[in-house]
């Protein structure tokens, strides 16, 4: 496989990715878009802060994958 | 999207068979179980590195892509809550009714309450403790910074050092030597010290002169570069982001001064800003207080009280787009809420955002569908350098933020899926 066709389908499963979906591929594992909402904490001043809503990616490998 | 649907996608978007696409991707989750295999890390570009460890195969994420898949909350920072929101805290109940006294009452327990209460002084303490460290590092930082610039003068100390010794070495070697081997090695160290001698300072003092002499047109090139980069920058980005929105706002008869005298100035004034509400009535309007809403990038945290101040043009967000003004408003509606007309007058307050749209078109249908359903409506343009304009539709006005947080609470949760409150 060559670096082109690998461009192409990160690409692809990118554009997937971005649409909110998740991308399973068979023999290695699931990329998936992680959203985490508004959440608050504490500052070192003791003040409460909200923090606004923020998308993420997380793989989630196949047990084969993993093993190997 | 399952394996079948994203083989299906791949065939489609690269004009081959469903066959073709299955193999490809068959090969492609051969090739990276390889590499992680062989290497323990495999990069797909402009998606992230595939890490493999004992822990198993993670995901980094491309940082690009990381901003990219962020792009609805550009510009929005983290928002210190008024600490009567206490009580909306959930998960943090516990450490919040005992924390969040001390930073307002820290001197008022010092003076009246000392006898009465004393876990409130050591969590003082504790906290005082914490920031030390911290204000102690900075100078480190600072002093670091300091060395690293000051590096070509420390060079020159230290080759005037490194040169200092041969001579010294001489003495040591003369006086020791002398009674042993007389005058055959004199004349040798001699000649090789005095060798060295020379081209050490012949090498420190060229390079010197070449440094001085190529440092000039550096800056000159960089300077040069900078303007133009300013000009174009003005010209190009600049320039049209700030016409656009006012265009892009009501009718084409609405004059955008309100709209760039806002993001132009910046000598704003602290609290009451000049107000930028865009209906085609406003001329009814001036005279009222209208905060504008601020969203600064850079800044990591905006604090309630100085946020109005603010202004980067990086990252503006200017006043929200009303259809109606004080006039139309019923008599006894209140100034702050969820329901009702916009008012002017409430635009010091927070609001629930619920989307963060690119697509102007888009962002009309959803202000006027939460308009239309009775919810006080609002519709801001935010100017964010990497994405562009985008469009905030929020709904409500509230004078705290622990006010809206309630109100969230109790709206339909397709409505509230996924909100942020900002300030207006």
């Amino acid at each position: 496989m060559d670096e082109h066709q690998i461009e192409k389908i990160s690409a692809l499963i990118k554009e997937r990715l971005l649409v909110g979906e998740s991308v399973l591929l068979e023999g290695i594992g699931t990329f998936s878009r992680i959203h985490e909402p508004q959440h608050f904490s504490r500052d070192e001043k003791g003040r409460t802060v909200a923090h606004p809503p923020k998308d993420t990616v997380q793989f989630s490998p196949e047990e084969l994958g993993e093993r190997e | 999207m399952k394996q079948l649907d994203f083989i299906q996608y791949v065939a489609r978007e690269l004009s081959i068979s469903e066959e073709e696409s299955q193999e490809l991707l068959r090969g492609f989750s051969v090739h990276l179980n390889n590499e992680l295999n062989e290497t323990d890390s495999v990069q797909l570009t402009g998606l992230g590195t595939l890490n493999k460890d004992i822990y198993g195969i993670s995901l980094e994420l491309d940082p690009s892509f990381a901003i990219e898949i962020n792009y609805k909350y550009a510009g929005m920072q983290p928002i210190i809550v008024s600490d009567d929101f206490n009580v909306g805290i959930e998960e943090e109940e516990e450490s919040e009714v005992e924390v969040d006294p001390d930073p307002e009452e820290e001197p008022e327990v010092d003076v009246e309450r000392e006898p009465e209460k004393e876990s409130e002084p050591e969590e003082e303490r504790e906290s005082v403790i914490d920031k030390e460290p911290d204000s102690e590092q900075e100078p480190e930082a600072v002093d670091n910074t300091e060395v690293e610039v000051d590096s070509e003068p420390e060079e020159e100390t230290q080759s005037e050092v490194e040169v200092d010794p041969d001579p010294e070495e001489e003495p040591e070697v003369d006086v020791e030597r002398e009674p042993e081997e007389e005058q055959e090695s004199e004349p040798d160290l001699d000649d090789e010290a005095k060798a060295r001698i020379a081209k050490r300072t012949a090498s420190l003092r060229s390079p010197k002169k070449t440094k001085k002499s190529n440092l000039t047109p550096i800056y000159i090139g960089i300077g040069v570069v900078f303007i133009a980069a300013m000009i174009a920058g003005w010209q190009f980005y600049l320039k049209p982001i700030l016409d656009e929105p006012a265009m892009l706002v009501g009718d084409s008869s609405t004059e955008p001064s309100n709209v760039t005298e806002a993001i132009d100035s910046d000598s704003i004034s602290e609290e009451q800003q000049p107000s930028a509400a865009l209906d085609n009535e406003k001329n009814g309007l001036e005279g009222e207080a209208s905060g504008t809403m601020v969203m600064n990038e850079e800044s990591s945290i905006i604090s309630p009280e100085n946020s109005a101040s603010r202004i980067n043009t990086d990252s503006v967000v200017s006043a929200p787009i009303m259809a109606k003004n004080v006039a139309e408003i019923p008599a006894d509606q209140p100034r702050y809420g969820l329901v009702g007309e916009v008012d002017t007058r409430a635009n010091d307050g927070y609001t629930l955002v619920l989307f963060s749209l690119s697509n102007r078109q888009s962002a009309m249908e959803k202000y006027e569908l939460y308009r239309s359903a009775g919810y006080r409506s609002l519709l801001s343009p935010v100017n964010s350098s990497r994405f562009g304009l985008m469009w905030r539709v929020s709904i409500g006005q509230f004078s705290t933020v622990e006010q809206a947080l309630e109100v969230a609470k109790e709206l339909p949760k397709e409505i509230i899926e996924d909100y942020f409150i900002t300030k207006i």
